[in-house]
């Protein structure tokens, strides 16, 4: 849920009644829950371009990117011609590989980044009684190597699944 | 009844059920010895390469190592972990698919080459002796402290148990054993520090624990760590890079993912699952498993850091009377792993920076006694006061124990100190039983089978692997008794000539489909020659070390443990180059590469 980001007005006065009322209304109607809420509530044009470039970079994760759609029909419509075939294959081995840049690099950050070449400026920062980076190298990277794995095997099976839609397909013409 | 009687009891239970269930699943196939009939659950698969992976160096040394290291004993704990995310993602699912038995059979058919086989059965012939080298020391370590021997003594005993269990076993009895041996260890592990964390802030959960505040309302627990061993002269527990480099913890956490991924008795693991997408699962599960010891593990090594000094030092920080000192004190004295020297004749224990023996080990006297009771030692050092510590350390504690004598310093009830012997032989078991297996399918499947004598009939092929088994034990066992380093150091070279050999040309096999056999004998040798060379340049594995292990005297300032990382680059490159140069592989194993990476 993203909250909104726009200060309640100072005081006791109607006008933060008023939004108070607006804001519990957006809040179950289940909008804010959406990513072009939080995308359209931004309160200038740049703060809009950047977080467009954030969904650009994070969206295919979740939702697909353009080539995964292009796998897809692909999958559906293909003959017996090889080249076509070849290409499926190789569409899928592609997106397999993207998925996999995605995760290393996360991977890496955590581990090699927060861990250790940025440990001092991090432990700047503290969680609790630990120092941050040593919380990362000590603790928090290993959280993040077990989600990370989890989270690669649900996206491939789904890759998978396409890849095996698309031959059933071809088989059964 | 006495703590010796409780623990040969707890022990000897948990030997009775793993034989029970060695019994009941014994392999009845070639296929089911290899690799359990690919029929292993991805979840048992999961906890089975948990206790494969955990070995007495987890158990036993790293909170240890931790302990005394500090931050950087995360190197061990990422290093060790992250190695599963690169299991799961560029070996395992592709290796399960490829679907055959050993390592080296997927390098050989895949390179086209025999001489890349037995190249690589070479190299894990070597790795697994290495890492079993720590196991058996592991296992002499816990029959010590259980039987009350020497540590050769001990090593005897486990050998011939060891013998037993993996002779007899077959990878099919092999993987149900170790399921209920990560239940034991797991379960010997956590219960302790879950004691410790109680008494000391009062937080259940280790994880939380390490990041709490003190019961006793003296602040948060690693605050109070790093002011009191600043007090005795040591540097901060959490400060980074004050024991190493950041390069090297750089290149040791590089090195030891990387060999986590390259270490054939997991790899092989990942062949006993039904399906390809089983591999994957397992990979996920078993790091779920890992990381469940291995978040305990900082906690556990804080933890006992804290409760040694405060136990030493007394509340007065000025030493105790050695007549006062617990029990556990003498008992690890008489195993040899705890020496003390009075330096300043006060007749009090204490601990300090700084080394207390001469060349840092005490050597001691088979049988003379002080007049307190104490060992005799014969190399005590000058006694010198450290900078800024308040008294000359006194006490030399190796750190293998402090997971084995952490309950008894904590006093924690006696079921607990003797579930920690039978955690600490599963672990070790564990690994042992599983490295074997992989030296003698290597030997018998891969070298005489495939190499020397291609006509051999199965029951010759099995006859020979229960020899190359007992003669590896026996070679295991003589490595365990004069160990180049500490357990989790012996380990970590294991982790370098498998990142420094099996990793790239397995990755490589899988992700390139120019690679030829040329580029990946000679990526192959020239990792494994390199890193082997450093390490006895440094170490001495069987000779004298050419040059003394210190910084200064290390390439790029990386030092033995983490020299495995700049072989794999060198691996890579000449692999690279060499490939580039020759013809490329035939058509047919370019199918094969095609077919090995798009889904069933």
């Amino acid at each position: 849920m993203f909250p909104s980001p726009y200060p309640l007005p100072e005081g006791e006065g109607k006008e933060r009644e008023k939004r108070k009322t607006l804001d519990s209304r957006l809040q179950t109607s289940g909008m804010t829950d959406s990513w072009y809420y939080w995308l359209f509530s931004s309160q200038s044009p740049y703060q809009i371009v950047g977080k467009l470039g954030i969904i650009r970079q994070i969206a295919p994760l979740f939702h697909g990117s353009a080539k995964e759609a292009n796998a897809d029909s692909i999958a559906h419509h293909t003959t017996e011609t090889r080249g076509i075939v070849t290409t499926r294959s190789n569409a899928y081995w592609k997106a397999n590989l993207r998925l996999i840049a995605w995760c290393l690099t996360l991977w890496g950050a955590v581990s090699y980044g927060c861990g250790i070449l940025f440990v001092e400026q991090l432990n700047h920062f503290s969680l609790g009684g630990y120092k941050l980076g040593f919380w990362f190298a000590q603790q928090g990277a290993m959280y993040v190597f077990v989600a990370l794995i989890f989270f690669y095997n649900w996206r491939v099976t789904r890759l998978e699944q396409r890849y095996r839609a698309g031959r059933d397909t071809r088989d059964g013409e | 009844m006495s703590l010796q009687d409780l623990t040969a009891l707890v022990v000897g239970f948990t030997f009775v059920v793993y034989i029970g269930i060695a019994f009941w699943t014994r392999a009845n196939s070639t296929s089911e010895f290899y690799i359990a009939g690919k029929h292993v659950p991805p979840v048992a698969n999961g906890m089975a390469t948990a206790a494969d992976w955990m070995s007495a160096a987890s158990f036993i040394s790293m909170a240890g190592l931790i302990a005394f290291l500090g931050y950087e004993g995360s190197m061990y704990l990422m290093g060790w972990t992250g190695g599963y995310v690169l299991l799961a993602m560029l070996l395992a699912p592709y290796l399960r698919k490829f679907g055959k038995f050993t390592v080296p059979e997927f390098i050989g058919e895949r390179y086209d080459s025999d001489l890349a086989r037995f190249v690589a059965a070479l190299c894990l012939i070597f790795i697994s002796f290495t890492y079993v080298a720590g196991q058996m020391r592991g296992v002499g370590i816990v029959f010590s402290r259980f039987l009350e021997v020497e540590i050769d003594v001990g090593l005897a005993v486990g050998m011939g148990i060891v013998f037993i269990y993996a002779v007899l076993g077959g990878m099919k009895g092999i993987t149900y054993t170790q399921v209920a041996q990560y239940c034991v260890l797991i379960f010997a592990y956590t219960v302790p520090a879950v004691f410790i964390s109680v008494q000391l802030t009062g937080n259940p959960v280790p994880q939380l624990a390490l990041g709490s505040t003190m019961a006793d309302g003296s602040g948060y627990l690693l605050l109070k760590l790093d002011q009191v061993l600043m007090d005795l002269g040591f540097t901060a527990y959490t400060h980074p890079f004050n024991d190493s480099s950041m390069i090297n913890v750089l290149a040791i956490t590089f090195a030891l993912m990387a060999g986590t991924a390259g270490l054939p008795h997991v790899i092989v693991r990942f062949f006993t699952v039904p399906r390809v997408e089983d591999a994957r699962r397992s990979a996920a599960w078993a790091l779920v498993f890992i990381a469940l010891l291995y978040t305990v593990a900082p906690a556990v090594g804080g933890l006992a850091r804290l409760n040694l000094i405060t136990t030493v030092n007394g509340a007065d920080g000025a030493g105790t009377p050695y007549e006062t000192m617990p029990g556990w004190f003498r008992t690890w004295e008489h195993s040899g792993l705890i020496a003390w020297y009075d330096h300043n004749h006060d007749g009090k224990v204490q601990h300090a920076a700084g080394r207390a023996f001469a060349g840092g080990k005490p050597v001691f006297d088979p049988e003379a006694r002080s007049t307190s009771g104490g060992r005799l030692v014969t190399n005590p050092g000058p006694g010198d006061v450290a900078e800024g510590a308040p008294f000359a350390n006194e006490i030399y504690v190796d750190r293998d124990i402090m997971v084995l004598a952490n309950p008894e310093i904590a006093g924690l009830p006696d079921w607990v100190i003797a579930l920690i012997a039978a955690g600490g032989i599963a672990a070790a078991l564990s690994t042992a039983a599983g490295l074997l297996l992989v030296i003698s399918v290597a030997v018998s499947h891969d070298v005489l089978k495939s190499t020397f004598a291609k006509n051999l009939s199965e029951k010759q092929e099995l006859a020979a692997g229960r020899i190359a088994a007992a003669v590896s034990i026996a070679i295991a066992g003589y490595l365990g008794s004069n160990p180049p380093a500490f357990v989790a150091q012996v380990v970590a070279f294991a982790f370098g000539l498998a990142a420094s050999s099996l990793f790239p040309v397995i990755l490589l096999g899988i992700f390139s489909t120019r690679m030829n056999k040329w580029g990946a004998v000679a990526g192959m040798l020239t990792g494994l020659i390199f890193t082997m060379g450093y390490i006895i340049y440094f170490k001495g594995v069987f000779i004298a070390p050419m040059a003394e292990n210190v910084p200064a005297n290390w390439f790029l300032g990386i030092s033995p443990e983490g020299i495995g990382t700049v072989g794999m680059v060198l691996n890579l490159c000449v692999a690279l180059t060499v490939s580039h140069f020759t013809t490329p592989p035939p058509v047919k194993i370019r199918e094969l590469v095609e077919r090995i990476r798009l889904p069933e």
